[in-house]
């Protein structure tokens, strides 16, 4: 089972709720995301940008690991966890591999 | 996060949209304008780089660009003089799939040409133009320009690769004024199909002598008209002050007595197609008011000659910074105008700049005013 946390503003796009049980297996961090997105589409352009990408100064993390520090969108999931949003302090790191952020955006 | 306040407008009333780097404000008076109620802060946190008052077809709407850093750009509205605000589920400006860009940050909305009344355009960083025919309904990139040949070559300025102004000559439907720092004026003439770079005679003071006046890629600050003489134009360079008489096709320097040609702010008066007021800064690195004083410029005689504008402005150790939205007129008479600061300060003149006043002094970095009269 995998659950993704949101906090703040973005349980504006949530009908509050913080804690999203995704209905679906994704095998990667961009196919949670795309499932999250058809639960809440509100969340997708604030997360990412219409080309896919990881906004510069938003976090993903898989438990306590930062996907900036693996794959990007494309870090494999394992079959239970908990995918967690923030925004990042100051501005997070703009040194993103541009190819390995794009999730689908349909 | 603070408590926004609201206000109300009547008939008659004067707005000012100010955009701030932390959110937007509303301030209302009644015609005299001798008194402003402030509405705000609208999005605290958000910076707020274009507003629009919208009262074509029976709207009385208020358009606000906020952009996060953390979760970008968008349109928002509000029927209500601030009260409510939209937060759309999707983004509607934004580059289609078959483009390799994103939008970083909404820069300027404007309106369309007389009669297009559902007609908005935005323009973005990375330079681009968006246009909705339907009120925001429903967005599209002008692909005309997103297709110039010269874009590639545009450079980003100190502000970011920007399209920061979008201008319609109300006497041609087709026409279209847009200008990008850095990359320059262009224009259309036919709807925005094509493009035509239009800087002949604007210096780039950043390029070698012998290429300082390049058919195009000019840091192009602003460019104003005045809808009863819309083949003049005046332009606000990136060092350099100009006037065109033949609708951008060459430009003349009127910096005629400025303190300095270097600038961002450049307002028309809204009442006299002959007056324009500018705000002069000390640059290429400073960016202040000259010599710590706050003046600002007014010409009556289309650049001619220039008065320096200083009655109730700090005289002393007044280190200002005005950016290319920061100014804005209003249409009453005697004419109301307008500027905000990067140090937080809102000054206003209800006589076309005879005198001035403060009317806010504590306001977060100002990077956005506009003005309003409700019908």
């Amino acid at each position: 089972m995998i659950t993704v946390n949101v906090a703040g503003f973005l349980t504006d796009f949530t009908n509050g709720q913080n804690r999203i049980v995704l209905d679906s297996t994704p095998a990667t961090v961009g196919q949670a995301l795309n499932s999250l997105w058809q639960q809440h589409v509100g969340l997708r352009d604030r997360v990412v940008n219409e080309r896919g990408q990881l906004r510069p100064h938003v976090n993903i993390f898989i438990n306590d690991e930062n996907v900036r520090h693996k794959e990007m969108l494309d870090t494999q999931l394992p079959d239970t966890c908990e995918i967690t949003i923030l925004p990042a302090v100051s501005g997070g790191s703009e040194l993103v591999n541009r190819k390995s952020c794009i999730v689908n955006r349909k | 996060m603070p408590e926004a306040k609201h206000v109300d407008a009547a008939s008659g009333d004067v707005l000012l949209l100010v955009g701030t780097m932390k959110g937007a404000f509303i301030l209302r008076s009644e015609s005299a304008r001798a008194t402003w109620d402030v509405g705000g802060p609208y999005f605290p946190g958000r910076a707020i780089y274009a507003m629009a008052y919208d009262d074509r077809n029976g709207r009385k709407r208020l358009w606000a660009a906020v952009n996060s850093s953390f979760w970008g750009s968008y349109l928002s509205s509000s029927d209500d003089y601030g009260k409510t605000w939209t937060e759309p589920e999707t983004y509607g400006v934004k580059f289609p799939e078959d483009t390799d860009s994103s939008v970083k940050q909404i820069w300027q909305i404007a309106q369309g040409h007389p009669g297009e009344q559902d007609t908005l355009y935005c323009g973005v960083e990375p330079a681009a133009l968006f246009k909705s025919t339907d009120a925001d309904a429903s967005w599209s990139l002008v692909k005309g320009l997103y297709d110039h040949p010269h874009r590639p070559q545009w450079m980003p300025g100190g502000g970011g690769l920007c399209l920061h102004t979008i201008l319609p000559d109300p006497s041609n439907p087709k026409r279209l004024f847009i200008a990008i720092s850095t990359g320059g004026v262009y224009r259309t003439d036919d709807g925005g199909e094509n493009w035509q770079p239009r800087n002949k005679g604007v210096r780039a003071q950043f390029l070698p002598p012998e290429q300082r006046f390049p058919e195009w890629g000019q840091c192009v600050h602003k460019i104003v008209s005045h809808p009863a003489n819309p083949e003049r134009l005046f332009l606000q360079n990136h060092w350099g002050l100009y006037r065109s008489d033949d609708g951008g096709d060459s430009w003349n320097d009127v910096a005629n007595g400025v303190p300095s040609d270097f600038g961002f702010a450049l307002e028309v008066d809204p009442n006299d197609a002959n007056s324009v007021f500018i705000i002069p800064m000390e640059s290429d690195e400073f960016r202040c008011t000259p010599e710590g004083k706050m003046r600002v410029y007014r010409t009556r005689n289309e650049g001619q000659s220039w008065e320096a504008l200083t009655n109730g402005l700090p005289q002393e150790n007044a280190l200002e910074t005005v950016l290319r939205d920061g100014m804005s007129a209003d249409t009453l008479k005697p004419t109301g105008i307008y500027f905000g600061t990067r140090n937080g300060k809102l000054f206003g003149s209800r006589d076309g700049g005879d005198s001035w006043g403060a009317i806010q002094e504590s306001l977060p970095p100002v990077v956005c005013v506009k003005t309003a009269v409700v019908q």
